[in-house]
């Protein structure tokens, strides 16, 4: 273990991540969406009789948008950025260091739109239309752009193709085979929520209904594209993703005829129930665009935001068990490590480098096996509660369990030698007060192979005489 | 018992650093600095707004209006700005940022919902003081507490992530980070050092802001917000003795020795001539309309932040020499992508100098009438 390891009780750093990213990907998406619904609008209040009374709403639309935007938004994405260091610092520092250029380029088409957007803004009341109409163009390419890096380093994290430690090559692993797909998914969704912002903000308009009316007329049409070219961008994106990642998928729509509805099942049928309520509502919407309320158009806009929860989730437990698909692994492990037997078998904390001295077998060797290689994805009593994991096992299960529960394709492969797998097993018992010995456990275990093995295993003895 | 390395230090990136470590660092520095200046400016306009507030003398309210006006701009900056620093900070020490950050991993959460909480006060400030005037004060005190209790969590973090021999025991005792790094003696003193151009930089404002009054017709109000801008602009270099002299004596004896005749004292002659620069153009600036000596006084004090960032990171080499020797780590250079970045940053900065010549006299000419407006109202 390179990194210490933060533990953070109950809720987990990954959970942490999540909270934020969720919060953010639905105010990001609109940041752009909602650049293009700008710049439309614009140009569609120019046709109109009334283009003035449309401009003044515009320009309420934008009031929203900026502080919404430019709040919430451009913290939640440097939160974001807090917490995955934190939670994956050997993942995160890899992004950092192979796209250290692109993350720099992101950052110069992030200064650019919001400089322009405070130029729209700020200029509304004395700029020219045509200055207007350049500025919201602008604003739209730019923050578009953001987007086209920061999706490229989204999708190598769960599709990074052809790069590999080897082939370090940036081109390989920002054009990786998810980069279009997911490029074109997010283009058309966040035109979709910037109608559902927009809808919001048209259902404030009072004593005008047919203002109201056209307003939300032309906001509903932002869905149209989206709603009809997503599911077949989701096909294509969907034999990018990796085989395991689809068996995992696949598994769990299948567990649900059985009976058994896995976790990311249900993320992947929330995405995709949102959308489909999203759509429905705003085909009603249309149809009666008058009767439309604030609370039902953040309704709507509420329904999107459980979409990106759905969305984001699956596509992290798509990932599982990897940070950066088949390169790190979410506990910090490198592949090439993984499957390498010398390393994974020597004494764990020998080389974690982050655990203070501890007695070999005690309690507090478990717990420290358990905080560097399993906290960073479960708690142990709240969020993917190792408690709940394990309620039911025992000593002797746990043990064996653990040397092969990469097996199952969702866990990484357990580091260290016997002693370790033992104090961590004797650890676990421990948090349901079923106080195991480690040494027992190893006993038994010895006992049951029948072979009168040594404590300490081959690969112990064989990393002391190095030392 | 399982024997352990006493020194908890991460390996370096395999990947190895993307660009010489100079470009690096001179993006570093250049951003770095940026950042500075900005976040010195949305302090300064905090402070200057809560005592004109309790002070509210003649210009007063004029000077409250006008910070009360920028600050949500100015945090927007200072969050902006932030941003390239801590990405070149990640890949210059990626291993000892990161793992301090997790050391303090509770405490340097919690900048995000500060930030998050205090920028919000500040556009609630900004679009409601007219219509709910009462505590407003409290409502940006608020937000100066949070912003300053991010400043220290930053110094605090950035001061661990130079002492590694002290990172295991801290890990050991916490590992979900919830406490910071008190006992280090620098710490109160780097974060005076960092936050003592505040008042220069709120001040070198108020002197901008009474050259365009001055422009305006409104010689009164331009008067007023120079004075009070340049007698703010002295309390920074006061500060900055008292922390410079501060953070000097609280320094280890072998840093202590860097101090004398080397590149850093050349470094520290620079930057105090640059802040004599910033000083002198400023007392230049009071009660004229010329916008030169505001951008040669600001100019100083961006020369005299660069310097204490240059210096910083100097200090920081040295500290970090026994445990990391950032000459060793491998260069793979992407300069392809390092040009890449170089155009989109040349271009991106050209097309906000167009645009910002055309359209700032624009919003400058709104600001002159609703000026007009709130001074007629105040008239009848």
């Amino acid at each position: 273990m390179n990194y210490p390891v933060w533990d953070v009780p109950f809720i987990g750093s990954g959970l942490v991540v999540a909270i934020i990213a969720i919060i953010h990907l639905l105010i990001s998406h609109l940041a752009i969406g909602g650049g293009a619904f700008i710049f439309v609008a614009e140009l569609w209040s120019d046709r109109q009789k009334n283009g003035q009374q449309i401009r003044d709403w515009l320009h309420e639309y934008a009031t929203y948008f900026l502080v919404y935007t430019t709040v919430f938004g451009a913290v939640t994405g440097v939160g974001i950025w807090f917490a995955i260091q934190l939670a994956n610092p050997e993942g995160t520092s890899l992004l950092i260091h192979q796209f250290v250029f692109a993350w720099a380029i992101e950052w110069v088409m992030f200064l650019g739109e919001l400089s322009i957007l405070y130029l729209y803004y700020y200029g509304w009341q004395k700029n020219s239309r045509r200055m207007q109409l350049w500025l919201a163009g602008l604003y739209f390419v730019t923050a578009w752009g953001s987007l086209f890096v920061i999706n490229g380093i989204l999708t190598f994290m769960l599709t990074p193709g052809a790069w590999t430690l080897a082939n370090t090559s940036i081109l390989a692993g920002f054009f990786n085979p998810g980069f279009l797909p997911s490029l074109l998914i997010r283009t058309l969704v966040m035109f979709m929520v910037a109608g559902l912002f927009a809808i919001i903000v048209a259902a404030r308009v009072t004593g005008d209904d047919n203002l109201k009316e056209r307003l939300i007329g032309f906001s509903t049409k932002w869905l149209i594209p989206g709603a009809l070219i997503i599911p077949f961008l989701l096909l294509w994106y969907w034999v990018t993703l990796p085989d395991s990642a689809t068996d995992l998928i696949r598994g769990g729509v299948v567990g649900v005829e059985g009976g058994r509805l896995e976790i990311i099942t249900r993320y992947f049928w929330l995405a995709l129930v949102s959308g489909a309520l999203i759509v429905v509502g705003a085909l009603l919407i249309a149809i009666k665009p008058r009767v439309i309320s604030m609370t039902g158009a953040i309704a709507l806009f509420l329904i999107a935001q459980f979409g990106f929860l759905g969305a984001e989730f699956a596509r992290e437990m798509a990932r599982k068990p990897y940070v950066i698909y088949g390169v790190l692994y979410s506990n910090g492990l490198w592949k090439h490590n993984a499957v390498n037997e010398n390393y994974m078998q020597r004494p764990y904390l020998e080389t974690a480098r982050w655990d203070p001295e501890v007695s070999l077998l005690s309690r507090s060797h478990g717990e420290w096996v358990f905080r560097l290689q399993c906290v960073g994805c479960h708690t142990r009593d709240g969020y993917r509660s190792i408690e709940d994991r394990t309620s039911d096992w025992d000593a002797q299960f746990a043990y064996r369990w653990l040397k092969t529960m990469h097996e199952q394709g969702v866990m990484p492969p357990f580091q260290g030698n016997r002693e370790d797998r033992a104090a961590l097993a004797a650890y676990l018992m421990s948090l349901h007060d079923r106080e195991v010995a480690a040494a027992d456990i190893l006993a038994t275990d010895t006992l049951a192979r029948g072979v009168a093995e040594p404590v300490r295993d081959e690969a112990s003895e064989a990393m002391e005489e190095q030392q | 018992m399982i024997v352990v390395g006493a020194l908890a230090m991460p390996l370096p990136d395999t990947l190895g650093y993307a660009a010489p470590v100079w470009v690096l660092q001179g993006l570093s520095y250049f951003t770095l600095s940026l950042h500075l200046l900005a976040m010195n400016f949305t302090i300064g306009a905090c402070l200057l707004l809560i005592w004109t507030h309790f002070r509210n003398r003649a210009g007063h309210a004029g000077v409250k209006h006008f910070f009360g006006s920028s600050l949500p701009l100015g945090m927007s900056y200072v969050i902006t700005l932030g941003v390239p620093p801590l990405l070149f900070v990640q890949v210059l020490y990626g291993q000892l940022f990161y793992s301090s950050s997790v050391l303090i991993g509770a405490l340097w959460i919690l900048v995000i919902p500060a930030v998050l909480i205090a920028y919000a006060a500040f556009y609630y400030h900004k679009l409601q003081r007219e219509a709910r005037p009462r505590y407003q004060w409290a409502v940006v005190a608020v937000a100066t507490t949070l912003l300053l209790c991010v400043g220290y969590i930053y110094v605090n973090n950035l001061t661990l992530s130079m002492s590694p021999d002290k990172w295991l025991r801290i890990y050991e005792a916490h590992p979900g980070g919830g406490i910071l790094h008190h006992g280090e003696p620098t710490v109160p003193s780097r974060y005076l050092l960092f936050l003592s151009g505040a008042f220069a930089a709120a001040g070198v404002a108020l002197l901008w802001r009474g050259a365009f009054l001055f422009r305006w017709g409104y010689d009164t109000e331009a008067n007023q917000s120079q004075k009070l801008g340049f007698r703010a602009f002295l309390l920074s270099p006061m500060l900055w003795i008292i922390a410079a002299s501060w953070v000097y004596s609280s320094r280890p004896e072998d840093i202590k020795a860097m101090f004398v005749f080397d590149s850093t004292m050349v470094l520290l002659a620079v930057g105090v001539v640059s802040a004599l620069v910033a000083i002198a153009f400023a007392y230049l600036s009071v009660g004229k309309r010329n916008l030169l000596f505001p951008l040669l006084s600001s100019l100083g004090i961006f020369g005299g932040m660069v310097c204490t960032v240059v210096f910083r990171d100097q200090v920081r080499l040295e500290y970090i020499k026994p445990y990391l020797d950032i000459a060793s780590i491998p260069v793979n250079a992407q300069w392809g992508m390092l040009a890449l970045f170089l155009m989109a940053l040349v271009v991106a900065l050209a097309l906000l100098v167009v645009l910002m010549v055309k359209v700032l006299p624009k919003i400058a000419e709104g600001a002159r009438e609703r000026l007009e407006k709130t001074i007629a109202a105040g008239r009848t």
